[in-house]
């Protein structure tokens, strides 16, 4: 009996002790998670909001609002991150971007995708090919190769992914090319859904940080707005602070 | 009494953990395909190391025998954790180039092993100058190899150009995992050669004082 008591308190205490380091790290770990949070979301906002920019020819005052309840092909749902509405702060409608992260040979690779009024691609932006070889599958993010992309009214893109492949890095640019395909046919739903007056929903709106933004209110009282709750109003402003005022 | 040069010349060279004691060769092949990745993934486990040396060291007696190594993962995981989070706070390039090789970092045996052969035995001070230079040492070989596997397979290093200018053709073998295996065991070849020597000239020189 004695023994068997000595024991439980054996195994307690071994059993308390680890729960004691286990409590400690965590400590650790959530106090460098509640300081950093802040920064990386800060962080992801910035290279976002500066990838958009520069895809829309480094604009000025581009605002810029995420759309969702968008019907994404089952088997991309991973690939699209979010499909945005880009505006200048004058309320006109630039157009709009899709953040796409397809799985490449190692891990995910990130890229923006611009789009025109018109659903034309305007630009592709490699943000980051995180885990891919170097040399190889890095090449994705050369201007040879996102400008095959870049479309006009007389030269549009093809629905093959293969058309676009790199020789050699094809684990890479395939998921890559048809990621951007895949964003297209996205886009042009919406376009077309758009002039079939179905309501889009856009949620959270976004302002570039890095932006300057107009230092009197924009009044945006002759164009519809989109506000957070995703209901059309026609008398919305934004103040300074990019919020949106009803 | 802590003998800092000779703890220093161990972490560097005698014990080096990648030439000498061939630890953490996952990242060492894994991650060298350029030298800033190389520099990157060295830096980063100087910090992981002396942080989790430092607070091993310190929860030695607390730690029960029969659960150290799980106590080790835990405190090492959790530094990692810490780690990954400043990096992507503060230094989202570096983030982005290292990827998934920073939380791989956990079941690094560098760590472990230091953990368990040193930390573990040691006072805190003694601990942290090991993870310090143990860090160190497999810094320098993790950018010495990324260095010559990029300079062969891009043509770069650290990202300018050395060798293009003069029309060289980069061959992409070095950048493969093939590569980085004969870059590792030729580097080997030469530590252990300069190794040999140094070690006859310090004979030779006791012998003639003697």
């Amino acid at each position: 009996m004695k023994k068997n008591n000595s024991s439980v308190v054996y195994i307690l205490n071994i059993a308390i002790r680890l729960v004691v380091i286990c409590a400690v790290i965590a400590l650790l770990v959530a106090t460098v998670n509640y300081y950093t949070a802040p920064v990386i979301e800060e962080n992801n906002r910035i290279a976002t909001a500066n990838a958009i920019s520069a895809l829309f020819g480094n604009k000025e005052n581009i605002s810029y609002e995420e759309i969702k309840d968008v019907s994404i092909p089952e088997d991309q749902i991973n690939t699209v991150d979010t499909i945005y509405s880009v505006k200048d702060y004058d309320g006109v409608f630039l157009g709009y971007s899709v953040k796409l992260s397809p799985t490449g040979f190692k891990g995910d690779v990130d890229l923006i995708t611009a789009f025109d009024t018109d659903g034309f691609i305007i630009g592709v932006e490699i943000t980051s090919t995180n885990d891919e070889t170097s040399g190889i599958g890095t090449k994705v993010a050369s201007k040879d190769f996102t400008n095959q992309f870049i479309e006009t009214a007389d030269n549009q893109i093809s629905d093959s992914p293969e058309e676009y492949i790199i020789s050699g890095a094809t684990k890479t640019s395939k998921p890559v090319s048809q990621s951007i395909i895949t964003a297209k046919s996205i886009i042009s739903k919406l376009i077309s859904n758009a002039d079939n007056n179905v309501e889009l929903t856009p949620n959270n709106k976004v302002e570039n940080p890095q932006l300057n933004v107009p230092e009197t209110n924009v009044n945006n009282n002759a164009e519809a707005d989109i506000d957070n709750t995703g209901t059309l109003d026609e008398n919305s402003s934004e103040n300074t602070d990019g919020e949106v005022i009803n | 009494m802590i003998n800092i040069k000779k703890m220093f010349a161990n972490g560097i060279i005698n014990e080096n953990p990648t030439f000498v004691q061939l630890l953490g060769m996952c990242p060492t092949l894994a991650v060298t395909t350029s030298a800033l990745n190389g520099l990157g993934m060295g830096v980063t486990v100087i910090f992981v190391l002396t942080l989790s040396n430092f607070l091993i060291s310190l929860l030695r007696k607390f730690i029960p025998q029969q659960v150290r190594i799980a106590s080790y993962i835990v405190i090492i995981s959790g530094v990692v954790t810490a780690i990954q989070l400043l990096i992507k706070a503060y230094f989202p390039d570096l983030d982005k180039s290292l990827g998934l090789f920073i939380p791989l970092i956990v079941v690094n045996c560098i760590i472990l092993a230091r953990a368990e052969a040193f930390a573990s035995k040691n006072g805190i001070l003694p601990s942290i100058f090991d993870g310090l230079f143990m860090g160190l040492g497999f810094t320098i070989a993790l950018t010495i190899l990324g260095i010559v596997r990029e300079l062969l397979g891009a043509g770069t290093i650290f990202g300018f150009d050395i060798l293009l200018r003069f029309g060289y053709t980069p061959i992409l073998f070095f950048i493969l995992p093939a590569g980085a295996f004969i870059t590792l065991g030729v580097l080997i070849a030469a530590v252990n050669s300069i190794r040999q020597k140094a070690a006859e000239c310090k004979r030779k020189k006791e012998a003639e004082k003697s």
